[in-house]
């Protein structure tokens, strides 16, 4: 049976909105720790050894597991044209062999006594992430603190996996209609800085990376002092001090880390543009420049995300699939990121439908945002899901990792996490028509309409002529809504 | 076939492949019986030499310590009980996290509809659950959507192949609010046909998103092929079974199959088990009991050949690949030996001899995977693969050699002892959250498994020796006579399984993806 349509629109939103596809963990709302005394306390130990690593560790008992995550704080923003993609394949040559671990053996040894073993690559960060068995927690950090200096760049294992990366490129993007849609909205997005580029790149620079370059990333970056070791699960923190300090106290400290200055201009008028894919269900997004995720104003910006996108009450929802029966899926979310992120609205919807017409409800509701404030029952509402939503992320202590690694480096403090909803709460209906007014402006705007199309269909032979590729829905960029 | 057989056809196979001009019928071969070492473009050796060195017979190498030992799994302490009306309970307390998490699973699903008359009804019956109910409140759809959400809960009702089920996720302060929508929604649903237009929409959205994903594109055709036009796994829900779908079949679907004596609720989290007993009594002791019928069984016959289906989808660079055949149900005496031992064919990621052999040393594919499903009735065994068209037969041969070695001596004492490392120590990972523990346990029952099965999970693996994991991979494993289904470019492809004399069809990504289907298509005479 194929799965329930909204099920599926909704993950293709959320590609849409986490940026680099698969590679990034989703991005929901940031979590903000509820109000009053339904607030679990989550008391996050911090060090920091002599080297300059930090460690976060929160005990958590509800199960004999334990998981060790080590974030680096570089991801696709610190390239360049001519490397892109780097950080990504970086990633991958972190599992093919140091010093004293043969290539893939890291991945194989931690199985062996039970442990899962995952790394992604984002925007901004880069992180390892070994779930296991409490009392192979200390089995974990010797293996992390081997590769954090000790890799093996050979030019024969960097060549074989080049090639495993171009194939991830061709799965999650090249042959993913949503994966492309992204990469074009990000480039239209972004003139100057690296946000304009996912993470995964692209095959032209891969294709170029030498063993030269990879050694250089790596000094550069793998460094404890650019690194965060976090620790949640089934332990006491005087063993995971003791531990720490026994496998990543004698890496040596490495030299300050070069940090992208690339600043992206002010947007100043509506860029627009319509991405025609062999695609069955047509999807259009429309975007806003937000400021840097650590920013005051980001809070107010995940209100009114979860007002305009909260579940099916929400009012993208209600608007554009229950009213205006336009689309099959809608909503909104802010994009967090190290630098300036992005606000987006999106809808999902049958290629019957009119784009104009979707695209200009979605403006109609921006316009409401802007326009009025919001209700008290609606802000009511949103503090409320952002308040259990943060309370169910605590449910898995890999889950809470991560988020402590994302709030470290993306929003510069993992004490935003821990004091979660006390941001949130503060917010006033004023204050999200003030950032609705701020940002979600005309000259912001950043559109992109996925549409299908003129492509033989149907039939098992296609027609020796295609249809002409004319008459593409949507092109002429009328000026519609964001005033 | 027998050795000097196969050995024919390899013989032939390998010519086929070395000259076109060798070519075969179509099916003239019966199997991919190519020998194992042939990879025309081998990795540069004198590169992997050096490096491959550097590692070699080395004594300061990290190890792994010894595995842990295989325990039985310390679940909290359970509640159950039973209603007068047959509706089990289940409650799995919780106290860290405030919240709570409610599931009814209802026996029913796909295998419970009929492909002529309600293909598709026990999706669409469940969907329209929160579009309308009434008992001691009546609410609308919007004023469901809003008590759900007002409390930053989450509500779902779905349905699967051999179940539906009904969820609920709050806070434990709203627990109230859940047993009462949930009771609504299975006691009191009203199926307003002003909410069906919207429902009807994601359905077909539904259908049409396959195509843009050549993963489930690829797993359509697969069951279609494998299971067939008589087992409802094989059948392909299409754009005109949707309208056939009346409010009156919705109606009577739920009042067939949704009862108490057909259900199962589980309650994790932070519950108060005294205070429990009346809030549950009170939402569903009402729910009348009534006789549901009874449910058809499902046997899969054996393939005979193997034969390929090319799905072309012109425009992608990368073939995905599924291939497999029968496979056994969770229940089968047999399934711990059989999931241990796919663990080490490619069941591992890293560790797996299929990513081993096709990703690791001949870098013939992005990832490889095999599994062995946990269904109620007789399943799959699938391997999944995606590679660059150019590669596909490269990538399906090197993989049917893994499982014909697999087949012929299963795996080592050594690949066992880490394998059952594994799942002594991984075990409880998926239980962390009291809603996993509440899933595994309501998931065995629906199975009839027990909760045994959920305790004791990592000592069984443990169990499993060498003569068993062998007699799983000589028994279920046939590697002569595999289903392969492939989405990527097809002149790309067809170019490589023409000449190879094995049975394949060619087919449009946008053709039917119901054999049957395809079938009544040819013979009517082609519209003008």
């Amino acid at each position: 049976m194929p799965s329930r349509l909204r099920a599926w629109a909704l993950a293709a939103a959320g590609l849409a909105l986490a940026g680099a596809p698969a590679l990034a963990p989703a991005r929901a709302l940031a979590r903000p720790a509820p109000k009053g005394s339904v607030a679990p306390k989550v008391d996050i130990k911090q060090w920091k050894l002599a080297n300059g690593l930090e460690v976060l560790f929160l005990a958590d008992h509800k199960a004999p597991i334990a998981t060790v995550q080590v974030f680096y704080h570089v991801g696709s923003k610190d390239e360049h044209v001519g490397i892109r993609g780097v950080a990504h394949m970086f990633e991958h040559m972190m599992f093919k062999g140091s010093e004293h671990v043969p290539p893939e053996d890291h991945a194989r040894l931690l199985k062996e006594v039970g442990g899962q073993v995952n790394a992604f690559t984002t925007e901004d960060v880069t992180a390892y992430h070994d779930t296991v068995p409490p009392s192979y927690v200390g089995f974990a950090m010797q293996l992390e603190a081997e590769r954090m200096r000790h890799l093996k760049l050979f030019p024969g294992t960097i060549d074989s996996e080049r090639k495993v990366v171009e194939e991830e490129k061709r799965l999650r993007v090249d042959n993913n209609p949503v994966g492309k849609a992204i990469e074009r909205f990000r480039a239209l997005a972004y003139a100057k800085h690296p946000y304009a580029w996912t993470p995964i790149g692209t095959i032209e620079d891969l294709e170029k990376v030498t063993p030269e370059d990879c050694q250089k990333f790596y000094d550069a970056y793998y460094q404890p002092n650019n690194a965060t070791l976090i620790v949640v699960g089934d332990l006491d923190e005087a063993e995971v001090r003791k531990l720490s300090e026994q496998h990543f106290g004698p890496v040596p400290r490495g030299p300050a880390p070069p940090r992208n200055s690339v600043e992206e201009p002010a947007q100043t008028a509506p860029r627009r543009d319509t991405l025609t894919l062999e695609v069955q269900l047509p999807i259009t997004v429309a975007g806003y420049h937000v400021p840097r995720a650590g920013d005051g104003d980001v809070p107010a910006l995940e209100v009114l995300a979860a007002v305009l996108s909260g579940g099916e009450s929400s009012r993208l929802h209600q608007r554009l699939v229950r009213k205006d029966k336009l689309a099959i899926a809608a909503g909104g979310l802010v994009e967090s990121m190290e630098d300036s992120g992005l606000f987006l609205a999106y809808a999902a919807f049958l290629p019957v439908r009119d784009p104009a017409k979707v695209r200009q409800a979605i403006y109609d509701e921006l316009a409401r945002a802007r326009a009025q404030p919001i209700s008290a029952d609606e802000l009511e509402k949103a503090k409320s899901q952002l308040a259990a939503s943060y309370i169910f992320g605590l449910q898995t202590v890999d889950g809470v990792a991560t988020d402590l690694g994302e709030y470290q480096y993306v929003h510069g403090d993992w004490r935003e996490f821990a004091k979660g909803a006390a941001r949130y709460m503060a917010v006033t209906a004023a204050d999200v028509t003030r950032v609705a007014r701020k940002y979600l402006v005309e000259s912001n705007l950043t559109e992109l309409t996925l549409q299908p199309g003129a492509a033989p269909g149907g039939a098992s032979t296609p027609p020796a002529n295609g249809p002409p590729a004319g008459a593409p829905a949507g092109a002429p960029a009328k000026p519609e809504g964001g005033k | 076939m027998s050795r000097a057989a196969r050995l024919v056809g390899l013989a032939a196979a390998a010519a086929a492949l070395a000259s076109c001009a060798t070519a075969k019928p179509p099916g003239s071969v019966s199997s991919i019986s190519v020998e194992y070492e042939e990879n025309p473009t081998p990795p540069k050796p004198k590169a992997k030499a050096a490096e491959a060195s550097f590692w070699e017979n080395r004594k300061d190498l990290i190890q792994a310590p010894p595995p842990p030992a295989a325990a039985e799994l310390a679940l909290p302490k359970l509640e159950r009980w039973t209603l007068k009306n047959g509706l089990e309970v289940v409650v799995v307390p919780r106290k860290e996290l405030p919240v709570v998490s409610f599931g009814v699973l209802i026996k029913a699903g796909t295998y419970d509809e009929d492909r002529a008359t309600n293909l598709g009804v026990s999706d669409f019956t469940a969907a329209m659950l929160r579009k309308g109910t009434e008992g001691k409140k009546k609410r609308s759809a919007d004023e469901i959507s809003r008590a759900i959400d007002s409390v930053g809960g989450s509500l779902d009702a779905q349905a699967g192949l051999e179940s539906s089920s009904a969820s609920c996720s709050v806070l434990a302060k709203d627990t109230g609010l859940c047993l009462e929508l949930l009771s609504d929604m299975l006691l009191h649903p009203t199926f307003p046909e002003i909410e069906m237009d919207e429902e009807r929409e994601q359905m077909l959205a539904g259908i049409a998103a396959r195509f843009d994903n050549p993963g489930s594109l690829a797993e359509a055709h697969f069951d279609n092929q494998l299971y067939g036009e008589k087992n409802p796994h094989g059948w392909v829900l299409e754009a005109e079974d949707v309208p056939k779908l009346t409010r009156d079949k919705l109606v009577a679907f739920w009042k067939a199959f949704y009862r108490p004596n057909n259900a199962v609720l589980a309650v994790a989290g932070d519950v108060d088990p005294s205070r429990l007993r009346g809030e549950i009594e009170r939402a569903f002791g009402k729910w009348q009991k009534a006789d549901v019928p009874a449910r058809p069984a499902f046997k899969m016959a054996a393939l005979k050949s193997t034969r390929v289906l090319i799905v072309d989808k012109p425009d992608l660079t990368q073939t995905t690949i599924l291939l497999g055949h029968r496979g056994i149900r969770h229940a089968d005496p047999l399934w711990f030996a059989a999931t241990l031992m796919n663990y080490v064919l490619g069941g591992s990621d890293f560790s797996s001899r299929l990513m081993t052999d096709v990703r690791a040393k001949r870098g013939l594919t992005y990832g490889i995977s095999s599994t062995f499903g946990a269904s109620l009735y007789d399943g799959a065994f699938q391997v999944f693969a995606s590679t660059k068209n150019e590669n596909v037969w490269q990538a399906l041969v090197a993989t049917v050699n893994q499982i014909r070695k697999m087949r012929a001596d299963g795996p080592t004492a050594e690949e066992l002892a880490k394998g059952k490392g594994y799942y002594a120590g991984s075990y409880p990972f998926e239980l962390q959250a009291a809603a996993g523990v509440a899933n595994a346990i309501v998931g065995a029952e629906l199975h009839g498994l027990g909760l045994d099965y959920v305790q004791k999970f990592a000592l069984r693996m443990a169990a499993v020796d060498e003569a068993q994991a062998k007699e799983a991979a000589g028994t279920l494993l046939d590697p002569d006579n595999v289903l392969v289904v492939v989405v990527g470019r097809g002149d790309a492809i067809e170019r490589q399984i023409a000449p190879t004399g094995l049975r394949y069809e060619r087919i449009n990504f946008k053709d039917p993806i119901s054999r049957g289907a395809r079938a009544k298509l040819r013979k009517q005479p082609s519209a003008p």
